[in-house]
C-alpha cells in the first residue's frame, strides 16, 4: 500500500485508501512513558484510537486482543515484521 | 483483504490436529478415530482405501463455503505440519478441463486470494505447473519450490492416452534419478526385462519418488477403485479432499473429518438464505413473477446503493425446456417471447446462454454498464459460472433434471461481497417454479439443496414458503388431502387433533390443516384400519414434515434474548472478564527460561540418523527407513544453506505468536538455541537438521508459558482480589445478546419437538443433554432457551476460565426475566479439575449478578436440581 499523501506525523490513523483505515501502533501512542505502551494491541489502546468509519488494518507488534475479536469488528491484524511484505 | 471465516478457521483446525496426530502416531487410522470422537463425541471407522499409512481424509463444505481457498491453506498445513519440509511436490487435482483452467488462472495470479495464501507461507517459492510443464522440471525447481501441478485425474490413468506421457520414460531428466537411495529406486517403474530392465525416467516416477501431497477437488468423482489404483502409482504422502457432496457409506466412502453446514455459511454472509419458493401452475405466470420480482428487487437494490454505494443488479436465471422433435415445448425461444411481449422486457436485457448461443461468454455481469438482467438457459450453466447478482432462478421446465436444477439453484445462492445487505430482500435468494405439486417441489428443491452439500434438515429449513402462495388461491393445504379407503368418524378424533385434521366421512378423505407431532400421527395410525390407509397417513406426515413451517421461534419472532457477561473493573473501567486481561500488559517472553528438557526436545533420537548429514559430502549414507531417507535428502538439499542467524530467523518465523512481539521471540529463540549448543553440545548442522521437530518444541515451550502466566493472572485476579476485598471489582452487565443467526455445525435430531428453543434448530445434543433440555423445555417457568453453541463466540455465551472459554450447555430465560445457565456433567466427569473450575466460575458469575442470574452444574441426572434452579 502507498503511503498517502495525507499521512499525518504522530497520529497512529496513518491513511485511508478506499474506506479502509490504516492504523500503525508505536510506544508511547497513549501519550504515557510505560516501556510497553502502545506497540502492542489491548482493547485500551483500540478505543483510543483516532475514529475510522469501515474496515481497518492494524499493525502493530503483537495483539493481546484475540483475532476473532478484532474480526468481528472488521479489523485486521498485521503483525510487524511477520507481516509487512517488501515487493 | 481476504480473511478466513470462522467455520474456515475451524476446519483447517481440525485439519491441522489430524495431521499432528497423524505425524506423531505414524497411524492415521488412530489419529481419524480420535479427532473424530473429540469433534463429534462418536465413534467412527475409518477407511484406509487401501493406503495404511496415507493419511487421507475430506473436509466438506457446502457450496460458495470456498473450498479452493481453503485448499490453498491445507498445503501449507501438510507440508509443514505432517511431512515436516519447507517445500514440498503437490498435485492438485481437479474433476474436468473447465475447472482445471480456472484453478491454474487463479493459482497464477499473484495477486490472487489462493496464490497468496501460498507465496506468504512458501516465501514466494512456489511454482504453477501444468503436467506439460512439469516433464521440464528440473532438480532445484524441486528442490527450492512449492511445486504445485494442477491437473484433472485423468491425465494420470495409465489407460488413456492423457496418461501415457506421464508414463513414458525420458519425459523427465535423468538427472533427478541421480545420487538417490537404491532402496528409493527399488518401487519405481521399469522397463520390461527383455527391454533391459531399466529405470523408466517418467515423470510418474519422479512423482512416485518425491511422495505428493495430493489434493483432491470435488472429490465425491473421485472414489472408484481406477482413482486409488492411479494415485498408489503416485505414491503420496497424504490426500486431502475437499466436496460438498461426499460419500460417507459403503466401502468407497471417504473419511470425513470435517462438516461445515450451511447455517455455518449462513452466519457469515457467506451465502443467500432463506430461499423463497413460489409455485405456479402456469409457466407465463411463472415467468411474469419472476419480472415482477427481479423490479421489485432493483428497485431495492437502488436504495440500498444510496445508503452503502454496493452496486447490485438481480439478475434471473431461466430455465426453458429444450427442444423436441414433433413436440411443442417451453423453450428458448418461447420463453424469451413471453419475456419481450407479455412482460415488456426490453430485449437488450435478455440474454441466451446454451450450447448454441454464447450470450454471456466474455461479459462481465458485474459491471454497471451492463444491461442483462434476464438470462435463459437449457440445461446447466458452464461449470464454474458464478454471478452473485443471480437472485431469481426461475424454471418452467416440466421436466426437470435434478442435476441441472441443483446447479442452477447453486447459482443463485452466492452474496454479493459476502456481505449482509441492510435491505433485507437482498438477502434471500428467490425460486419461481413452473409446478403443479408443491409439495413435490419443495422435496424435489430440499433434495437439490442437499446435493448442493446441505444437510437434509438445513435443506428444508432455509427453503421458506412465499406468503403469496396463500394469497394467490393455493392453499398449502388442500394438497394435503388424501382418500382412505374407510375414513375414522370426526369424533373418534382426540380434541386437540380436531384442529388439525380434518376428516370426511363421506367420501373418506383426510385433510390436514396444520402440522401435526409424531405422536398424533401415532394417534391417527391407530385410528384407521387397513394398512394402505395407515401408510397414507404415514405419507402425509412426512409431506408435511419436509416442510417447514408453523414454528415460528422466539428468534424469528424478533424478540431479544441477551445475557450478562462477567465485567472486571480494569484500568478504571469495566470491561467483560476475557482472556485479554490475564496476561499482564508488561509481559515478555524473552523473560522466560528457554531450556529444553530432554522429554520436550529428545535429542538422542537423531544420534543414528546423523550420518545422514554426512551424505553430501562423502557419500555414504546409514539407512533407516527409506521414507524417512527420502525426505531427509531433500531437506538436506535446502538446509544446506542454513547457518545460524537463518536457523532464528527460520525458528521465529515459524514459531510466531500474534502476542508476542518479534524482539522478544528472537530473544527467547536465540536462548533456546544457546543452551542447546553450550549445555547439550549440539552443533548448528544438528540443529539444522532436525529444526522441524525444534520449531515444534519451541511452540509447545511458548504455549506453556502463555498458559502458565494466564493461570496465574486468574488466580491473582479472581482468588487474591476475593480474598482481600469481597468481590467488589466484579459485576455483570454489557449483555451479550444472542444473534439472529444460529450456526450450528450439526443440528440436533430427536424424537420430541422442542416448543421454547429460542431459534428453530437445536444444536447436537447427547441424549443426556437431550434429556435434559426436555426437562427445561417443559417446564412452565420458562420463556425460552437456547442450547449454547460451543466455539461460537460471538454467537453465544461464554465465562472464562484460566485455559479457556467456557460454554455452558443450556442458556435459559424465565418468565420473570432471570437468566439460568445449566451445565450437564456426567457423574464422573463432575470431580474433574476442569469441571471444578467451571463450576467455580459459573458460580462466580452468579454471585456477581446479585440474584439476576443463576448456574447450575448437575452431577449426573439431577433434574430435581434442575426443575428446582427453574422455579426460582
Amino acid at each position: 500500500m502507498p503511503l498517502p499523501k495525507n499521512a499525518k506525523k504522530s497520529s497512529p490513523l496513518i491513511g485511508v485508501h478506499k474506506g479502509v483505515g490504516y492504523y500503525l501502533l508505536f510506544n508511547g501512542i497513549l501519550g504515557d512513558k510505560s516501556v510497553d505502551g502502545g506497540n502492542i494491541l489491548t482493547t485500551r489502546i483500540l478505543q483510543k484510537l483516532p475514529k475510522h468509519d469501515g474496515p481497518k488494518v492494524i499493525y502493530g507488534e503483537g495483539t493481546r486482543v484475540s483475532l476473532s475479536r478484532l474480526r468481528k469488528q472488521s479489523i485486521t491484524f498485521k503483525q510487524v515484521p511477520y507481516e509487512i511484505k517488501t515487493s | 483483504m481476504f480473511t478466513l471465516k470462522t467455520y474456515q478457521q475451524q476446519t483447517l483446525e481440525k485439519l491441522e490436529a489430524f495431521l499432528r496426530r497423524a505425524a506423531t502416531t505414524k497411524n492415521p487410522t488412530v489419529a481419524y478415530e480420535e479427532c473424530i470422537r473429540e469433534t463429534y463425541r462418536r465413534e467412527s471407522n475409518y477407511n484406509d482405501a487401501g493406503f495404511p499409512n496415507v493419511p487421507y481424509v475430506c473436509l466438506r463444505l457446502p457450496t460458495g463455503g470456498g473450498k479452493t481457498f481453503l485448499a490453498s491453506h491445507s498445503i501449507a498445513l501438510a507440508c509443514k505440519e505432517y511431512i515436516g519440509k519447507d517445500v514440498a511436490l503437490v498435485l492438485w487435482l481437479v474433476p474436468s478441463s473447465a475447472i482445471l483452467e480456472q484453478t491454474l488462472k487463479a493459482l497464477r495470479d499473484r495477486r490472487h486470494p489462493y496464490r497468496v495464501v501460498l507465496d506468504e507461507a512458501f516465501d514466494g517459492n512456489v511454482s504453477i505447473r501444468t503436467v506439460e510443464e512439469t516433464l521440464g522440471i528440473s532438480r532445484s525447481d524441486l528442490a527450492g519450490n512449492l511445486v504445485v501441478v494442477v491437473s484433472t485425474l485423468a491425465a494420470w490413468r495409465v489407460d488413456r492416452t492423457e496418461g501415457r506421457r506421464v508414463y513414458e520414460s525420458g519425459g523427465v531428466s535423468k538427472d533427478h534419478f541421480e545420487f538417490v537411495p537404491k532402496e528409493l529406486l527399488e518401487n519405481l517403474e521399469r522397463h520390461d526385462s527383455e527391454n533391459g530392465g531399466a529405470l523408466k525416467y517418467s515423470l510418474a516416477n519422479l512423482v512416485h519418488l518425491h511422495r505428493p501431497i495430493v489434493i483432491v477437488d470435488e472429490a465425491h468423482n473421485a472414489r472408484t477403485d481406477l482413482t486409488f489404483d492411479t494415485l498408489k502409482r503416485l505414491n503420496p504422502s497424504c490426500i486431502i479432499e475437499y466436496t460438498a457432496t461426499p460419500k460417507v457409506r459403503g466401502s468407497d466412502r471417504s473419511n470425513v473429518l470435517y462438516n461445515v453446514s450451511a447455517a455455518e455459511l449462513k452466519s457469515e454472509h457467506v451465502i443467500k438464505l432463506p430461499i423463497e419458493l413460489l409455485t405456479l401452475g402456469e409457466w407465463q405466470q411463472t415467468v411474469s413473477n419472476a419480472v415482477t420480482k427481479q423490479r421489485e428487487l432493483e428497485a431495492v437494490a437502488k436504495e440500498e446503493e444510496q445508503t452503502t454505494g454496493e452496486y447490485i443488479r438481480p439478475i434471473v436465471l431461466l430455465q426453458a425446456e429444450a427442444d423436441r422433435v414433433g413436440q411443442t415445448t417451453i423453450n428458448v425461444n418461447e420463453v424469451k417471447k413471453c419475456l419481450l411481449e407479455q412482460c415488456n422486457v426490453p430485449e437488450e436485457e435478455i440474454a441466451i446462454a446454451t450450447g448454441e448461443e454464447r450470450g454471456i461468454e466474455g461479459i462481465d455481469l458485474l459491471q454497471r454498464d451492463c444491461k442483462i438482467r434476464f438470462i435463459i438457459t437449457k440445461q446447466a450453466l458452464k461449470e464454474g459460472w458464478d454471478c452473485p447478482f443471480a437472485y431469481v432462478f426461475c424454471s418452467v421446465a416440466k421436466v426437470r433434471s435434478s442435476k441441472d436444477v441443483e446447479q442452477l439453484l447453486g447459482r443463485v445462492l452466492r452474496m454479493p461481497n459476502v456481505a449482509p445487505k441492510q435491505q433485507d430482500p437482498l438477502n434471500r435468494a428467490y425460486a419461481f417454479v413452473h409446478s403443479r405439486d408443491f409439495y413435490e417441489t419443495a422435496s424435489n428443491l430440499t433434495d437439490s439443496l442437499t446435493r448442493c452439500g446441505f444437510e437434509p434438515n438445513d435443506a428444508s429449513r432455509f427453503l421458506e414458503i412465499k406468503n403469496i402462495q396463500v394469497e394467490l388461491g393455493l392453499d398449502l393445504f388442500s394438497q394435503l388431502t388424501r382418500t382412505l379407503s374407510s375414513a375414522p368418524e370426526p369424533t373418534a378424533l382426540p380434541r386437540e387433533l380436531r384442529e388439525k385434521v380434518k376428516v370426511n366421512a363421506k367420501d373418506n378423505t383426510i385433510t390436514l390443516v396444520a402440522k401435526i407431532t409424531e405422536e398424533e400421527k401415532k394417534q391417527l395410525t391407530e385410528l384407521v384400519e387397513s394398512p394402505e390407509d395407515k401408510q397414507v397417513i404415514e405419507q402425509l406426515y412426512r409431506a408435511v414434515h419436509r416442510i417447514p413451517m408453523s414454528y415460528t421461534s422466539p428468534a424469528k419472532r424478533g424478540e431479544v434474548f441477551s445475557v450478562p457477561q462477567l465485567l472486571i473493573e480494569f484500568d478504571g473501567e469495566l470491561r467483560p472478564f476475557d482472556e485479554e486481561i490475564l496476561i499482564p500488559p508488561s509481559w515478555n517472553l524473552a523473560e522466560h527460561h528457554a531450556e529444553l528438557s530432554e522429554t520436550e526436545f529428545p535429542i538422542k533420537v537423531d544420534v543414528g540418523t546423523r550420518g545422514l548429514i554426512d551424505v553430501d559430502s562423502t557419500g555414504k549414507a546409514y539407512f533407516h527407513n527409506p521414507n524417512q531417507i527420502q525426505q531427509e535428502l531433500t531437506s538436506i538439499l535446502v538446509s544446506s544453506r542454513m547457518h545460524r542467524p537463518e536457523l532464528v530467523v527460520w525458528l521465529v518465523k515459524e514459531t510466531r505468536h500474534p502476542s508476542i512481539p518479534h524482539a522478544q521471540a528472537v530473544v527467547f529463540v536465540n536462548k533456546v538455541l544457546e543452551t542447546l549448543i553450550q549445555k547439550c553440545g549440539l552443533d548448528i548442522d544438528h540443529l539444522v537438521y532436525v529444526r522441524f521437530r525444534l520449531k515444534e518444541a519451541i511452540k509447545k515451550k511458548v504455549a506453556e508459558h502463555i498458559e502458565a502466566t494466564k493461570k496465574m493472572g486468574y488466580q491473582d485476579l479472581l482468588f487474591a482480589d476475593r480474598v482481600k476485598k469481597g468481590k467488589g471489582k466484579f459485576s455483570v452487565g454489557e449483555d451479550i445478546v444472542f444473534p439472529r443467526e444460529y450456526p450450528a455445525n450439526s443440528v440436533w435430531k430427536g424424537n420430541w419437538q422442542p416448543e421454547r428453543h429460542f431459534y428453530e434448530v437445536v444444536a447436537d445434543m447427547n441424549d443426556e443433554e437431550a434429556e435434559c433440555a426436555f426437562i427445561i423445555d417443559h417446564h412452565p417457568n420458562v420463556e425460552y432457551w437456547v442450547r449454547n453453541l460451543e466455539r461460537q463466540e460471538h454467537h453465544s455465551f461464554w465465562l472464562q476460565t484460566s485455559t479457556d472459554k467456557f460454554y455452558p450447555d443450556f442458556v435459559v430465560k424465565l418468565k420473570n426475566g432471570k437468566i439460568v445457565a445449566v451445565e450437564y456433567k456426567r457423574d464422573k466427569d463432575y470431580s474433574a479439575d476442569d469441571s471444578k473450575e467451571k463450576r467455580w466460575i459459573g458460580e462466580f458469575w452468579e454471585t456477581s449478578s446479585s440474584g439476576l442470574c443463576c448456574f447450575l452444574m448437575t452431577k449426573g441426572k439431577e433434574w430435581d436440581k434442575v426443575k428446582q434452579k427453574l422455579n426460582l
